[in-house]
């Protein structure tokens, strides 16, 4: 490992004579360009002995030098690789810099109309905010973005998948208005697709536990709504369970709300976002209890 | 004297059968009275009830666990049917520009190939090919729908229609039955002991078979969508191909010119 790593100073260090070299007036006038494409190529060889030799860091920046000579050189799609290259070598090491060399790139691909791609990585830096650096705002905004791209291009049901995490995380940031309307709006474009319209019950399960959380008055003018515009929800059990929450909040009846819970347990899990928003929803049944 | 209903449940546990038919005769005889073994058959009945129940509950389970799985697959293949579309178009876009790529070359090359070219006139501009192709998925789903609605009848307790191969048939009798609009026929299996128990086991097959019937349904979904993606992306190969050849056959001719 030691031996990818000395042969990757040794390439940076050979790339950089021959990019200041480039700089000389004779050899401008000659064969700049070749000398910056070969300065490039060497950048590009030596992050790849740093990968091998997982110096991250170093990789990471190599393909950032790279990249920027790539961009002198104008050609923007050789730059913009390089810099998603240098994001995922950073990614392991520092995710802040992964997100700028990621910006970097995608600020190149909308430049071209790329936006497809683009959207992609946005949901790239939006995965390191989520797991490493547990922003879940800027995770939301990216993904907004990337759902906005998916639009743009037609790709209904990559922004669909887009919109979803938004508004698992908006919901778990309290706001609840705009993951109920997301929950909705993709509901009901589900409803549409043959394949889709099994999930779409699931949707509004989730649309459902978030108007809970609001008010409860709220939640039992939405669920009939809900009925009414897709009957296969009314005979699911996720709308029974629904209603039996809803009849054991309104009676404030702690043990009929868990005994329901654990009858749905028992029989399908629930993932751990519904978990934490039944479990506010049950909390706000103490609270009214105590006040009584 | 059996009182019990005939376990025809294939999720139910074999050492059943023993126990009722074949028990020692150890306890009949002097010792006890009739009304003792009457009370140790119910007992048994009971027991295979409950076990019955919880058969039911394990089903269930993992029949909604099947349907997530599906419900998943489904998202990444409609998902998949969206990028492929895209594919099959940019390719197509590909195509065209190797042709115009191609009659660059030609003027390069010649001053007749210029000329011939210009001659044949400008075919950049042929309209771009319609790639959504007609998904069978809505046929077969409008299909359905309207079976249901002009075969309501439902044999009660006709077993032998399960075994017909039509399936409209035996779609609308699933769905007729789930959704309990008839009732009285609604019954396949005769009520035994009448306890709440079975009552919950009764719900909890209904329950069973609709889960089984949208399992059905999503899974002709999935396969009819995989055949459409199968044929496209046999499009999109043959696109890909004819787009190779032409590339490397005018990187020949480049290296050629440049040489």
């Amino acid at each position: 490992m030691a031996d990818n790593e000395e042969r990757g100073i040794k390439l940076v260090q050979e790339a950089e004579a021959k990019q200041k070299s480039s700089k000389g007036f004779f050899s401008s006038l000659l064969g700049g360009s070749s000398k910056v494409e070969d300065a490039a190529e060497l950048y590009v060889k030596a992050a790849n002995a740093f990968k091998m030799a997982k110096k991250w860091a170093a990789a990471g920046e190599a393909f950032m030098n790279a990249g920027k000579l790539q961009l002198q050189l104008s050609s923007r799609h050789e730059a913009a690789t390089h810099f998603v290259d240098a994001g995922n070598c950073y990614r392991k090491g520092d995710p802040n810099e992964a997100v700028n060399c990621l910006h970097k790139a995608i600020e190149i691909y909308t430049d071209m109309g790329r936006f497809t791609i683009a959207a992609k990585h946005h949901i790239t830096i939006a995965e390191i905010y989520e797991t490493e650096l547990a922003d879940m705002e800027k995770a939301i905004a990216n993904y907004e973005k990337a759902g906005d791209y998916y639009k743009g291009e037609e790709s209904n049901s990559s922004a669909n998948k887009c919109l979803l995490k938004v508004a698992q995380f908006s919901a778990q940031l309290e706001n609840y208005e705009k993951a109920i309307e997301i929950y909705e709006q993709v509901a009901i474009s589900a409803m549409e697709n043959s394949l889709l319209k099994y999930s779409a019950k699931d949707y509004f399960f989730r649309a459902s536990v978030c108007h809970m959380c609001v008010d409860l008055v709220n939640a039992e003018l939405a669920i009939p709504k809900y009925e009414e515009m897709f009957p296969a929800f009314a005979d699911s059990r996720e709308c029974k369970l629904v209603k039996t929450l809803l009849a054991a909040c309104k009676e404030e009846e702690v043990d009929q709300f868990t005994d329901a819970l654990k009858d749905y347990d028992s029989i399908s899990r629930l993932d751990q976002w519904f978990t934490t928003m039944l479990l506010r929803v049950k909390k706000t049944l103490n609270a009214e209890g105590d006040l009584c | 004297m059996s009182k019990y209903p005939k376990n025809s449940n294939p999720f139910e546990d074999d050492d059943d059968n023993y126990s009722f038919g074949n028990k020692p005769s150890t306890n009949q005889g002097n010792g006890f009275t009739e009304s003792e073994m009457r009370r140790q058959k119910w007992e048994e009945a009971y027991a295979s009830e409950d076990r019955q129940l919880e058969s039911t509950r394990r089903a269930m389970a993992s029949i909604y666990d099947s349907e997530s799985i599906g419900i998943a697959a489904a998202e990444e293949l409609v998902r998949q049917g969206e990028i492929l579309d895209n594919v099959e178009t940019k390719t197509g876009n590909i195509n065209q520009n190797l042709k115009s790529s191609q009659g660059h070359l030609n003027s390069i090359k010649s001053v007749f190939g210029g000329i011939k070219t210009w001659w044949q006139g400008g075919n950049t501009t042929t309209p771009r090919e319609p790639v959504s192709s007609p998904r069978k998925l809505q046929n077969t789903i409008d299909k359905e729908k309207q079976a249901a609605a002009a075969s309501p009848k439902l044999k009660s307790g006709d077993v032998s229609g399960f075994y017909d191969d039509s399936d409209e048939n035996l779609d609308s009798r699933f769905l007729a039955g789930s959704s309990g609009k008839h009732p009285g026929q609604q019954k396949m299996f005769q009520p035994v002991t009448n306890s709440a128990r079975e009552k919950d086991i009764d719900e909890n097959l209904v329950l069973m078979s609709a889960g089984m019937a949208r399992l059905k349904g999503l899974a002709t979904g999935l396969g009819d969508e995989i055949d459409t993606q199968n044929e496209q992306l046999d499009r999109i190969n043959r696109k890909v191909d004819v787009a190779n050849h032409r590339l490397e056959g005018q990187n020949k001719q480049m290296r050629g010119i440049l040489k």
